[in-house]
């Protein structure tokens, strides 16, 4: 759509203290092949960019890029591992996928401009990391209990109902006493943090186990905190594998899910 | 920061997932889409795309993630190019394999009904 041969676009990774992105920050590749991530300074702010070539990141040519799905998932994890290898040496905020700017002058503007919000959110998860809690429900179905005790034997379909409700009973018990585990799990993570949020589930197609997700939650954790946090996380797994439920701890992450940022549309 | 071993805790699934750099498995690409494309800072760029538009494309993803071998079945194989991808896609397999023989086992051993259609395992 934009752009002719040869123009230049600047695609950015992650707003941090201008501080931090000195030369301690690691050697990174961007989201183009041997492309450089390169620091954009603004007062005390600073951006990571990577150079990508206009004519293939423009509206038209970027929108037909997202519908490749191999595309996508490679750029999806060059973007993290650029954030994350950042993320060792400093706090970030870290930007949606696909924010490009036509020129390193536009993007000082911006954080000239945003200047106040940006640096409260950095301020909000200075020295924090995130961690994610995934919530597996095990053992549904509740077992058919052998059913010997349920007499009748010449009357298979009254023994069958009575089967079937005691099925019935048992799963809405085991979905009961999970539904509290998980809220507990949630409540008791996120006194540890400085901010939580619960995510909605990722259904199984995504997610790719078979069990059913019941927690998906994100924690901003101190530093500091880690070692806390993820004894937390294994006490929980003990604690709640009797009730059905199943942990898994990933990250670090980058703050993704405590970065939101007061919209402002663009004139 | 990420490289810390997290210990393996009894049955409970708490694996370091997560971007934790050297020699850990990589993270889910679910996990890892659910972020940047769906959270992470919303500022404008000079390039607007709506990432509303890949709401689409996420379920198309959904539909490919679903199942390995199905995809396969179906002739999608952009993993298999990519050695990266496909070390992924191998070890996601695997774990998918190891799940439904424990889930199999599970329910044999609880004596469950049979799966509910969509349900059934996929044995290569």
């Amino acid at each position: 759509m934009t752009g002719g041969r040869g123009e230049r676009a600047w695609w950015a990774y992650a707003v941090l203290w201008a501080a931090d992105a000195g030369a301690s920050l690691p050697r990174l590749e961007g989201v183009e092949p041997k492309s450089r991530v390169e620091v954009v300074r603004e007062g005390e702010l600073a951006a990571l960019v990577s150079q990508v070539p206009l004519d293939e990141y423009g509206d038209g040519p970027l929108r037909r890029r997202l519908e490749d799905i191999g595309w996508l998932e490679r750029t999806a994890r060059v973007h993290e591992s650029v954030i994350e290898g950042a993320l060792s040496v400093a706090s970030l905020l870290p930007l949606r996928l696909c924010t490009i700017y036509r020129g390193r002058e536009a993007l000082r503007e911006l954080m000239s401009g945003r200047r106040e919000a940006l640096t409260a959110a950095l301020a909000r998860i200075d020295g924090c990391q995130e961690w994610g809690v995934k919530g597996f429900a095990t053992g549904d179905g509740a077992p058919a209990s052998a059913g010997s005790d349920l007499g009748c034997s010449e009357r298979p379909g009254a023994r069958y109902l009575a089967l079937r409700r005691r099925e019935r009973e048992a799963a809405a018990q085991t979905r009961e006493s999970r539904a509290a585990g998980v809220r507990e799990i949630h409540d008791r993570l996120s006194a540890l943090s400085r901010a939580a949020v619960a995510n909605p589930p990722q259904r199984r197609e995504l997610h790719g186990r078979p069990q059913a997700m019941v927690l998906n939650g994100a924690y901003l954790v101190p530093r500091q905190g880690d070692a806390a946090f993820s004894r937390a996380v294994a006490e929980l797994a003990r604690e709640h594998r009797g009730a059905g439920i199943e942990l898994e701890l990933t990250g670090p992450w980058p703050p993704y899910n405590f970065v939101a940022v007061p919209q402002r549309v663009a004139a | 920061m990420s490289g810390e071993p997290l210990e393996r805790l009894g049955e409970a699934q708490v694996a370091p997932r997560g971007p934790t750099g050297g020699g850990v498995a990589p993270s889910s690409l679910a996990d890892i889409l659910e972020r940047v494309l769906d959270k992470g800072i919303v500022i404008a760029g000079d390039i607007q795309i709506n990432l509303l538009d890949i709401e689409l494309l996420t379920i198309k993803l959904r539909l490919l993630v679903a199942s390995v071998d199905r995809a396969r079945e179906m002739g999608i194989d952009w993993w298999e190019s990519d050695p990266s991808l496909s070390s992924a896609a191998g070890r996601l397999e695997q774990e998918n394999r190891t799940l439904r023989e424990r889930l199999e086992r599970l329910e044999e051993a609880a004596g469950l009904p049979a799966p509910r259609p969509g349900e059934e395992s996929r044995r290569s």
